[in-house]
């Protein structure tokens, strides 16, 4: 029998400490894993539930970090109605919001709108029809010039005439009005600069199918981009959408960003069901982005009955 | 062929933000009485055809479909 000495236990301990810690380091990794996977479900389980239940879902705050339930099997009516609501995006070479649209547009119907592309000369039976921002064609000619001409254009004004909404955001606005589905025009920012911020703006008319979730003269955030975004009309058509209350959207608290005339933001055609607007409601859905001003106008067009205010 | 030039132009009482700009910078290379200045677009069109009257009812066309946007502008077109 071997002589027990004192380095040999050193040894036998040395390689039983390593040992240990060695199992100790793996376990920690697992342990790693386990809480990895525990939020990538806990991420899930929010997408779906603000998917399948728009009415319900509040982002996480400070107050409410508990991770959402799993079973979501009863939908109110409410909600079975918006899921009847149905969109399109319109997307052509050169728009860059399109995403963004998509996004905002499938979080607040919960349904992923269909895309449609610019030589498509139908557009299916849908709701709404989103023409989102952009430079489609470079901005060649005139903002939005060439794309008004393009062969979907002519599918969207039909869809116009049947009585469906439609919004044009930024480069959309800029190609209803070459389209001659709005009125006036939209010329170089009066200080020649493109401007990138937030501005706010007043709800003139909330009696319409875009504004019904905002309260009259309500003042909200809006982000804007653009550089070509400077409304403007001669003063008999300017008399009349004013006279009209087509006026929908103003830019307020001397935010106006652009020399816009009257400080017009976004307006309706006659009919009410064709909306344009500078500013970005969908990049101001959320509490991810600062803020959800926005929402309501997807709301109120999708005939999503208003949320509860969010808790402060 | 026939050459054709179009002009488009600002209509009168359309703020010209680049023109304003363009002036500003002609003031500032020292060129005095710059009253104003209106900034446009030229178009040279060639277009196979020899039919005058055919290709000017063309021209006016494209630019009441495409080439001005007659809210805000005037157009001119000029046969070589």
């Amino acid at each position: 029998m071997a002589e027990i000495s004192s380095d040999l236990i050193y040894e036998i301990l040395k390689s039983v400490q390593t040992r240990l810690s060695n199992v100790e380091s793996v376990a920690i990794e697992h342990s790693h894993g386990l809480n990895a996977i525990r939020g990538h479900l806990a991420s899930m389980q929010a997408e779906q539930q603000c998917v399948f239940d728009p009415h319900t879902h509040r982002p996480a705050t400070r107050s409410n970090r508990t991770p959402p339930r799993i079973a979501r099997t009863r939908r109110t009516s409410k909600t079975i109605r918006s899921h009847h609501m149905k969109s399109a995006v319109v997307v052509l070479p050169g728009l860059n919001r399109d995403r963004d649209m998509i996004a905002a547009l499938t979080k607040i119907s919960g349904k992923a709108p269909v895309t449609v592309w610019q030589t498509d000369t139908e557009i299916p039976d849908v709701d709404l029809v989103v023409i989102p921002g952009g430079f489609s064609y470079g901005d060649y000619l005139r903002c939005g010039a060439i794309a008004a001409r393009m062969p979907v254009m002519r599918a969207v004004a039909e869809k116009a005439e049947k009585g469906v909404q439609v919004i044009g955001v930024c480069n959309g606005f800029q190609i209803l009005v070459e389209a001659g589905m709005l009125p006036g025009a939209l010329m170089r920012n009066d200080h020649l600069k493109f401007v990138c911020r937030e501005v706010k703006l007043r709800v003139e008319n909330a009696n319409t199918s875009f504004t019904s979730n905002y309260a009259p003269g309500q003042i909200i955030r809006a982000p804007v981009a653009h550089h070509d975004g400077n409304y403007f009309a001669d003063p008999d058509t300017l008399a009349r959408i004013e006279g009209e209350g087509r006026v929908l959207f103003r830019y307020a608290e001397n935010t106006n960003p652009n020399g816009s005339i009257n400080d017009i933001a976004g307006i309706v055609n006659d009919r009410g069901n064709v909306l344009g607007l500078m500013p970005h409601p969908e990049n101001l859905i959320e509490a991810a982005h600062g803020g959800s001003d926005g929402r309501p106008l997807f709301e109120s067009a999708l005939g999503i009955v208003a949320r509860q205010p969010e808790p402060a | 062929m026939i050459k054709a030039r179009v002009t488009v132009t600002l209509k009168n009482g359309v703020l010209d933000p680049q023109g304003k700009a363009i002036e500003h910078a002609l003031d500032g290379l020292g060129f005095a009485g710059v009253g104003s200045v209106r900034q446009g677009k030229v178009f040279d069109i060639e277009i196979d055809s020899a039919d005058r009257a055919r290709t000017e009812a063309d021209l006016k066309a494209m630019c009441d479909r495409l080439l001005a946007n007659t809210v805000i502008e005037n157009y001119t077109v000029a046969i070589d």
